[in-house]
């Protein structure tokens, strides 16, 4: 399980103008995301408990509409590396979905040495970034949009993967 | 009410047969303008007139009295 | 007398002329609260009486006392100089001699400046035509002017004709001998009896002490005499002191009595009270609980974001590409591998070619070296000659060349091997794949969960409000706070356990009233064994009868009266059951119980005797309204009062709608003319339409009032007056 292992050292970020957002939607505690309660996080209007979580709901929006943006700033954030995200099979299964698209040829792969490995492995993540931010990107729109639909309704989340 | 009325309603009183003052059926045909022969009748209907006729209280005593007293029938 | 016409100008709210005509049957004036109706009556009674009742006082004051207030505001407003006058006219006619009556009185004052100065009374005048159509004369005489005041509405039954609904209550008490005894006489003297009663008293004690003194005179033994006298006094002192202390405890007993009474048709409500505040809150407690599965339901349901998988929603194209990709390096890797294999397999028909029929090694080698030394077969038996085919076969196990044991792996080799990794995401990716199918489904069960809970929210916050609703009525009907419905219960055993103890205390103030008696009995026994001689004859027959005298007057006025309480429970039994006729829940009858001190209760029971629980205010204000109506209807033959007419704004708000047309019905049936001011038909107009075409309402004329100011903007008086409307 190399290849696994390898990707899942890495640690994706996101772009900073974002942090607004991510911190309107998820509960963000001093340096232990992941660890609030679920009910109070859902009193506080929270529909994330981890950055983690919005950041792969962002990047399967971003696989879903196949929109991928690259990021412009250069003010980007890191958060955890997705050895740590849960649950690991959908942590997986972004993972199958950004090799889905990229460009790395899967046999040519196995001929390379580490080094190159490593520099696929790289691109992998930028690419993954580039979904997310798409997604993002997606979520500010609507938020722009039709701030009401994250005001008011409490399945915006759930209704939003309606959204193509 | 008149005197009549009132008359009946005093006469009407279990007491007058009771006590044996008077049998059931005379009870039954006694007017008030009669002569009862009963000194207790009489003595009703003196009482009876003198309210009816607003003669007082004193005015009834003194009549009653001087009934009771005199021995008269 | 049928009251024809009241004119009304500058009186109260009346600003300016107002006029209102009436014939016989029922007249309705409808207005809502504040509109005038109270000042109706005001006028009709200021006329006849001189007073108005004044509402913060709570009590009738005459004109001397009221003065300026009965003029009309917006009138004096009005002039800065000059004089205004309160008038107000009614206009009475008798149909059987057709003469009339138009009794008037006015009030005015002066205005200096917008000051104004005030007068001191009223001023009343009587006109009377003899003939309805001849002039009208003016009466002079005042002794006539009382007489024919008094003819219209006798002073000893005004109170229960012309009535204001708040009076009702204190009209006829039942528990309070001067209201009781009043309404009695109205219906018969019992002043009569009452006096027979003292006169009989008084003699009977004025021969009783003539009759002792004749005693004492006869007496043997003066010292004792006087000794047994004194002890006779004192026993009759202690005598009249039990009796005292009696007829409190009796006072005592019927008050517990009555107010026991009271709460325990009030217990019923208390009890309907309680059962439905239990269900209320058991209502509450759901609506917590449900709270709660909801809240849990809703949170759980952003979890199942990530928990079920919803976040793949409409992702499965994902995988398909993977699954592409992945199959496309997969088949890469088996090509190069069944290439490799391919080739092993050749090699390794060749060498199958190449391998006899035997296995390796068998025969063994040393054998296989004799049989070509031999030159011949030994498993078969047969020559083989050097060099022939057979002979070469044999040779062939010997010289075949070593087959590798196993064939060579069929990989190519490769720097990496990731093919776990992808084979695990691509499983991954499959397993998760086939949920995404089911993620629809799931999201819309979890949503109408959440949706059956809420709807058995909404439903259970209806049934609250409506078991609240019925709270409310229930408390409005029996004019208890929720917090008295919950001390009735305790109320209602304080009350019997005082009926038990007045009723103990009676019975030993009784016993030593006897013993007392039994005592002064002896006494006198004792006193008249000293007598010497004998007491004249006719003295002894004249204590018999006075004594007698006394009690029979005791005893038939008590009979009589007890007569005229069952002629009023008889008419006012009448006037209920009509009144109540309409009704569904069951109404029952009235029953007067007399109580230890001799008034009468109020009761309404069932056709068995037993008390009917749950009887409301409404109840028992119908039950002092058909009393107070019985009063003046069972003096005439056939129960219909034909002379005089009923004013009064009945209290129709306690009754509600059955009973305020079971009260117009019969209203209507037993007055000739009445006149009702009512609220009731002001908002419901179903009820004002029914009033206007029930058959069995003899209705008259129907008017509504309204102030040209509504009541709650009403600070400045100056602009009001009131618009008579006539609606039929």
């Amino acid at each position: 399980m190399e290849l696994l292992k390898k990707i899942k050292d890495r640690a994706p970020e996101y772009d900073s103008s974002f942090e607004e957002l991510i911190t309107k939607f998820t509960v963000v505690q001093g340096g232990r995301a992941g660890t609030a309660v679920e009910g109070t996080s859902w009193e506080q209007g929270k529909y994330f408990t981890t950055k983690y979580e919005i950041y792969m709901y962002a990047t399967l929006l971003g696989l879903r509409c196949n929109y991928r943006l690259p990021i412009k700033s250069n003010d980007k954030s890191k958060f955890i590396e997705i050895k740590s995200w849960q649950p690991a099979d959908l942590a997986e299964y972004v993972i199958m979905g950004i090799l889905a698209k990229s460009e790395i040829d899967f046999n040519e792969l196995e001929n390379k040495d580490d080094k190159e490995v490593e520099k696929d492995i790289l691109n992998f993540k930028k690419l993954m970034e580039e979904y997310a931010n798409g997604g993002f990107d997606k979520l500010r729109a609507k938020i722009e949009i039709s701030p009401s639909f994250f005001e008011n309704n409490d399945n915006c989340f759930i209704d939003l993967l309606d959204e193509v | 009410m008149t005197k009549e009325n009132i008359f009946k309603n005093f006469i009407d009183d279990p007491l007058l047969i009771e006590k044996g003052y008077i049998t059931n059926d005379k009870l039954y045909k006694l007017k008030f303008i009669d002569q009862s022969g009963i000194k207790l009748i009489e003595v009703v209907k003196m009482a009876i007139e003198c309210t009816v006729d607003d003669y007082g209280e004193a005015t009834a005593s003194r009549k009653i009295n001087k009934f009771l007293n005199s021995g008269q029938l | 007398m049928i009251i024809e016409k009241i004119d009304i100008e500058n009186f109260m709210c009346y600003a300016g002329p107002n006029s209102m005509e009436f014939t016989e049957g029922i007249n309705v004036i409808i207005g809502d609260n504040g509109y005038g109706k109270s000042k109706l009556y005001d006028a009709f009674y200021w006329v006849m009486y001189d007073q108005v009742f004044v509402p913060e006082k709570k009590e009738f004051q005459n004109t001397k006392l009221v003065k300026s207030k009965i003029i009309s505001d917006k009138v004096k407003a009005e002039i800065i100089d000059g004089r205004v006058t309160a008038s107000v006219s009614i206009t009475f006619r008798n149909l059987e001699k057709d003469n009339v009556f138009i009794l008037e009185r006015k009030y005015s004052v002066a205005i200096k400046d917008s000051l104004v100065i005030e007068s001191n009374d009223s001023e009343f005048t009587v006109m009377k035509k003899e003939l309805s159509y001849l002039n009208a004369k003016m009466v002079i005489d005042e002794e006539e002017k009382k007489k024919i005041v008094q003819k219209i509405l006798p002073y000893d039954i005004k109170d229960y004709l012309w009535f204001q609904g708040e009076q009702v209550e204190s009209i006829i008490d039942f528990n309070k001998q001067d209201t009781l005894t009043k309404a009695i006489n109205v219906l018969s003297s019992i002043k009569r009896y009452d006096e027979v009663k003292e006169i009989a008293k008084s003699a009977a004690k004025a021969g009783n002490a003539e009759y002792d003194r004749e005693v004492k005179r006869l007496s043997k033994d003066l010292g004792k005499s006087e000794q047994l006298e004194n002890q006779k006094k004192q026993f009759g002192v202690r005598l009249a002191e039990f009796l005292i202390d009696e007829k409190e405890v009796k006072e005592n007993l019927s008050r517990a009595e009555g107010k026991s009474e009271e709460l325990l048709s009030k217990l019923s409500d208390a009890n309907k009270i309680t059962t439905l505040k239990q269900r209320k809150k058991s209502g509450l407690d759901q609506l917590k609980s449900l709270n709660v599965t909801l809240n849990d339901e809703q949170i759980s349901f952003h979890r199942k974001m990530f928990r079920n998988k919803w976040v793949l929603k409409g992702t499965g194209l994902v995988h398909k590409e993977f699954s592409e990709k992945y199959a496309s390096y997969e088949s890469y890797k088996l090509e190069k591998a069944s290439d490799l294999k391919a080739k092993n397999n050749l090699e390794s028909e060749i060498q199958k070619k190449l391998q006899i029929r035997l296995p390796i090694d068998v025969p063994e080698p040393i054998y296989v070296l004799k049989m070509l030394e031999e030159e011949k077969c030994l498993v078969c038996d047969r020559e083989a000659k050097k060099d022939s085919d057979a002979w070469n076969k044999i040779k062939e196990l010997i010289d075949r060349p070593i087959i590798p044991s196993n064939l060579k792996s069929s990989e190519i080799p490769t720097l990496q091997n990731f093919s776990s990794d992808f084979k695990r995401l691509y499983q991954n990716g499959l397993a998760l794949s086939h949920r995404i199918s089911e993620i629809d489904y799931d999201i819309a069960e979890t949503l109408k969960k959440i949706g059956d809970i809420n709807s058995k929210i909404r439903q259970t916050n209806n049934e609250i409000k409506i078991v609240d609703d019925d709270i409310q009525k229930l408390v409005s009907d029996s004019s208890q706070t929720l917090e008295n419905a919950e001390s009735i219960v305790a109320e209602f055993s304080i009350q019997n356990k005082h009926v038990k103890d007045f009723t103990e205390k009676l019975n030993r103030v009784t016993q030593q009233i006897e013993l007392n008696k039994k005592n002064l009995n002896t006494i006198d026994i004792q006193l008249k064994d000293l007598i010497t001689g004998e007491i004249p004859k006719w003295l002894v027959e004249k204590k018999q009868v006075l004594n007698d005298f006394e009690e029979i007057a005791v005893s038939t006025r008590d009979r009589v009266f007890s007569n005229l309480i069952s002629q009023l429970e008889k008419e006012t039994n009448n006037h209920y059951t009509a009144m109540t006729s309409g009704n569904k829940s069951t109404r029952g009858q009235i029953k007067l119980r007399k109580l230890p001190n001799g008034n009468y209760m109020p009761e309404i029971t069932d056709s068995t005797g037993s008390p009917l629980l749950g009887s409301n205010t409404s109840n028992l204000i119908l039950v002092k309204l058909a009393a107070i109506m019985a009063i003046i209807s069972a003096k005439s033959n056939d129960g219909i009062v034909s002379f005089y007419s009923l004013i009064t704004d009945a209290p129709t708000s306690v009754f509600g709608e059955d009973y305020t047309i079971g009260f117009c019905k019969t209203v209507s049936k037993v007055y000739r003319q009445s006149i009702i001011m009512s609220k009731e038909f002001y908002k419901n107009q179903t009820l004002r339409n029914e009033l206007m075409t029930n058959s069995e309402i003899k209705i008259g004329k129907v008017y509504m009032i309204t102030p040209s100011i509504p009541e709650t903007e009403r600070t400045d008086r100056k602009r009001l007056s009131t618009s008579i409307e006539l609606l039929n």
